[in-house]
């Protein structure tokens, strides 16, 4: 079911030539996404909203020129806000609920011609790397039916991979673009924090959050990304930085001169194939010419538990919006107000949503909050100033994205094994720094792929590296 | 008469909504008395994905605030989450400052009745979102349960919290005043206690004169007038000094004062205080104040009204009494100064004309002001037509007159020259013309003026009757005899 991306790429050149009418590709796409849908890769798949566009698209093709992204079908993930669409973030207690406002990106995207397909499914709230967890059950990966596609992006990710959208919006609290990227042989950017608007997506943990894009080739996430990109007077957050020209810089590729490399002993945890795997895709930076300085990563047991602290903390106040009582999922429960709050959120939650709510509040509890939530930002800080060491005289440094392949979805791994499993993908999280994950070839005949991490706002000269090898 | 053993400890925190055009950190208009939740965006109705964005104009009013109560405002201060649910709280969390205030440590001096007056120092001042309101009744649907209007969510308040300098319910009382007044007058809010512009919570505690500890203290919430602050704190102080008295032990605890029956009831204990779970909010970045900011708040810093009365005094000439009045209210005040300043660009003294202003914009003026609901008259038209009435070369009524022509036109009214014609007031536009009618009347009588001269000057009212009736009464009675004297001293 993978449209491999030869043909990708051939499709979205044509439309981009002018070959092809919207109208034409975004009936292709659909096709597709009928099929992804069953899949699991969309909750909603908004046909008639996507060929209207397209035909309004084709009925003005002199605005060709202004419009870079032009009748190209793409996904968006459904905790970013698309008008008129349901925006479940993957939540029962939300599974009634519309989106009335465009996110700022989806916003970027459309007036950049892009049409909207649907939106894609995910673990409830992005809580999770398996796209298992959402109210409507897992989606697939498109290399592997049996096998899960990667999450929190998991829809998104195997939007794109079954040639269903040409791109699609994730969004990376602490790899869920990366991650399921990897596990469906894509390209997919967490950008600098605060590169893209977060306006119109539902927040998980702010000061982590990060809109990213999935894509199958460099040149088309840096398109996408340089779409949504820059400053937006709706987040006080978004970074008042010119945006440089990503789709150049992924078609110029360029052959790192210096990378920093993860030491072999952070590989430990690598099931031996994917360690196999990893040290191939260095060989071959080396065989361009690199020169590669293998150096240890920060201590990745305190990064984990940071981020995993500071994620909590911040999800169990950004989650307490939904009460049930000015939309979603509202229980009575037994008359009370403290009765109708309990029975709306208890229902409307799934576990691993309340877990991590609950842990989040006690840790910013009184007694808890100095000593837990303080040393958790400190660790924080620390591990962004061992990034920027590491970084320092290196184009990149370059890491694994999973610790193996994606897993059969009838054998779920207990959450503590999700949580360590996050320990290359956090760091970026933590330092607000952009990562890239690429694909790098196969083991066990799945995809398999590495990231590069840059400098802050780099995102530029990561795609220019990830060209050289694609 | 035996000194009192007891102390008693008060301190206030006073909520004070800022008046801006919009919400604190959304474009929604700030109003009162709009339907129930039409004045609401994603931002403050707390839709997923919304993000809050801090309005400058509110940050600006809060530094005015704090530089009229004399606080220092800090370069950085972060806005913080208060988390707790509950309906009339969109996001399950309110953004206001904790750890890293706007402002801290200032001070108002206030006074109770003719005491010493004494310095209430100001912890700090903290900028925060207000919350919606429960609505109970009046609207469909209501005999099934009370419902939310969130048109007050989001606006902008500042909270001024005192350290506990306060003494008895009276100071308490003394301070929300003063506060009030600094806060109007620095054009920072209305403080409207009847739209809940303001509103104050007491802490309030007991202890034996000399201890250091302060005791148990009792916060008491929602106290929505200084009437009823007061009502509230006797109250309450009443109740501890009591309880202590026969040694009893006075609980730390939450209570809501209820005015129809004169007493307080427990809220909640200390063990179910809240634990609101602070943290910076990652959604805004810390608040910083360029010295530029500050600087120009406080250039644009009105007077204290004490400070004000004091110049009008020394500039003016004006009575002690008479400038106070005036420079406790800040909008008469600045009009009065632009009416003298049109005084003076006429020509006439400032010092001269201003006592004769400041007694027409308190008297004559009065119930056009009220009827207007401000002053409409042009100020620099005010000021030459003050001029003429205090060199008296308009009598007091055509004064009046003038003043509502004046009002009734505002910004359109015509140069006074032009409206005085107009109205027929024109015979008397220039002191000449009046000052040519009382030599004509001399000459018609030679024989009253050479009496006059020779010091039987009684004969001047005979003179008078004379003019005044070839005025046909557009004059007054002084203006009349002044011309009169000049003319025949001058022959």
């Amino acid at each position: 079911m993978v449209l491999p991306a030869v043909e990708r790429r051939r499709r979205s050149a044509r439309l981009r030539e002018g070959e092809t009418g919207a109208e034409t590709a975004v009936g292709l796409a659909l096709e597709r996404a009928r099929a992804a849908r069953d899949a699991g890769a969309f909750l909603h798949l908004d046909e008639a909203g996507a060929r209207d566009r397209a035909r309004a698209l084709d009925r003005a093709p002199e605005g060709r020129a202004d419009r870079p992204l032009f009748g190209l079908p793409v996904a968006v993930k459904d905790n970013i806000a698309v008008r008129g669409l349901p925006s479940t973030s993957g939540s029962a207690l939300l599974a009634d609920y519309r989106a009335p406002f465009d996110a700022t990106v989806v916003s970027r995207l459309r007036r950049a011609g892009a049409v909207i397909l649907g939106t894609t499914n995910l673990d409830e709230f992005g809580m999770g790397s398996s796209t298992t967890r959402g109210f409507r059950g897992a989606s697939r990966n498109p290399a592997a039916p049996h096998r899960i596609a990667g999450g929190s992006s998991g829809g998104s990710a195997a939007a794109v991979a079954s040639g269903a959208a040409f791109a699609a919006l994730g969004t990376d609290t602490g790899g869920s673009v990366r991650q399921p990227a990897a596990h469906c042989g894509l390209y997919g950017i967490r950008p600098t924090w605060g590169r893209v608007s977060r306006f119109g997506m539902t927040a998980y943990a702010s000061s982590l959050d990060q809109v990213g894009v999935l894509a199958s080739d460099p040149v088309e996430v840096g398109r996408v990304l340089g779409t949504i990109a820059g400053a937006d007077p709706r987040d006080a957050t978004s970074a008042r930085r010119p945006v440089p020209d990503f789709a150049s810089a992924a078609s110029r590729p360029r052959t790192p001169r210096r990378l920093t490399v993860c030491a072999d002993a952070d590989l430990a945890p690598l099931d031996p194939a994917s360690r196999g795997a990893f040290q191939r895709a260095v060989r071959r930076f080396q065989a361009a010419g690199t020169r590669v300085r293998r150096a240890p990563l920060p201590d990745a047991d305190s990064a984990v538990a940071a981020y995993y602290l500071i994620a909590c903390a911040e999800a169990s106040s950004n989650l307490s919006r939904f009460d049930g009582l000015r939309y979603g999922r509202r229980e009575a429960g037994d008359g009370t107000l403290a009765g109708a709050y309990r029975v709306s959120r208890s229902r409307g939650f799934g576990a691993e949503v309340r877990r991590r709510i609950l842990l989040g509040a006690a840790l910013l509890s009184r007694g808890y909050k100095d000593a837990v939530y303080g040393a958790a930002t400190v660790a924080r800080r620390r591990t962004r100033e061992a990034l920027l060491r590491l970084l320092a005289g290196s184009d990149a440094l370059l890491l694994p994205v999973t610790l193996s392949p994606p897993r059969r979805l009838d054998r779920p791994d207990p959450a503590s094994a999700e949580y360590r499993a996050d320990r290359f993908n956090i760091l970026a999280a933590l330092g607000s720094l952009p990562a890239l994950a690429i694909p790098a070839g196969e083991r066990d005949g799945l995809p398999f792929g590495v990231q590069l991490m840059g400098p802050p706002w780099e995102e530029g000269a990561l795609l220019s590296v990830a060209a050289s090898v694609a | 008469m035996t000194t009192d053993p007891f102390e008693t400890v008060i301190g206030l925190e006073v909520h004070v909504q800022l008046d801006t055009r919009t919400k604190l950190f959304c474009p929604c208009r700030n109003t009162f008395g709009e339907p129930p939740n039409t004045q609401i965006c994603p931002v403050c109705y707390g839709l997923p994905g919304a993000l809050p964005v801090p309005n400058r104009r509110a940050v600006e009013l809060a530094v005015v605030a704090a530089l009229a109560l004399d606080c220092r405002v800090e370069p950085e201060s972060v806005f913080e989450r208060k988390n707790y649910f509950y309906p009339d709280l969109p996001k399950g969390y309110q953004i206001t400052q904790y750890e890293r205030p706007l402002a801290r440590s200032g001070g108002v001096r206030i006074q109770v009745g003719d005491g010493p007056s004494r310095t209430i120092r100001i912890h700090r001042i903290q900028l925060e979102e207000d919350a919606g309101k429960l609505v109970h009744d009046g609207y469909r649907g209501s005999e099934e349960g009370s419902g939310v209007d969130f048109n007050r969510a989001g606006v902008p308040l500042i909270e001024i919290v005192s350290e506990p300098d306060l003494r008895s319910a009276a100071e308490a009382g003394a301070y929300g005043r003063t506060l009030r007044q600094r806060i109007v007058h620095a054009g920072v809010s209305d403080a409207d206690m009847e739209k809940g512009n303001l509103r104050m919570d007491g802490n309030i505690s007991v202890r034996r004169r000399g201890e250091a500890a302060l005791g148990a203290k009792v916060e008491l919430k929602n106290l929505n007038s200084f009437r009823y602050l007061e009502r509230a704190l006797t109250y309450e102080e009443a109740r501890q000094r009591e309880l202590l008295r026969v040694g009893g032990v006075v609980v730390q605890e939450t209570r809501l004062f209820d005015e129809s029956q004169g007493r307080s009831f427990a809220m909640r204990s200390k063990e179910e205080a809240a634990d609101y779970r602070y943290f910076p909010d990652p959604d805004l970045p810390p608040l910083r104040l360029p010295p530029e900011l500050v600087e120009s708040a406080r250039a644009g810093l009105p007077e204290v009204p004490a400070d004000r009365a004091a110049r009008f005094v020394r500039d003016f000439a004006l009575a002690d009494d008479a400038a106070r009045r005036i420079a406790t209210r800040r909008e008469l005040a600045d009009y009065f100064e632009a009416v003298v300043a049109g005084a003076a660009d006429s020509g006439a003294s400032a010092r001269e004309v201003a006592p004769v202003a400041a007694s027409f914009l308190t008297t004559d003026a009065v119930a056009r002001e009220k009827q207007d609901g401000g002053f409409r008259a042009p100020p620099r038209s005010l000021g030459e037509l003050m001029a003429r009435l205090a060199d008296g070369r308009l009598p007091r009524n055509a004064a009046r007159d003038l003043f509502d022509a004046l009002a009734d036109r505002g910004r359109r009214a015509p140069p006074l020259d032009a409206l005085i014609a107009e109205l027929g007031f024109g015979d008397l536009a220039g002191a000449g013309r009046l000052q040519r009618a009382a030599a004509e009347v001399i000459a018609a009588h030679p024989a009253e003026a050479e009496a006059y001269r020779a010091g039987r000057t009684k004969v001047i009212g005979f003179l008078m009757g004379r003019l005044l009736r070839e005025l046909r009464g557009k004059a007054d009675a002084r203006a009349a005899r002044s011309a009169l004297e000049r003319a025949l001293d001058a022959d």
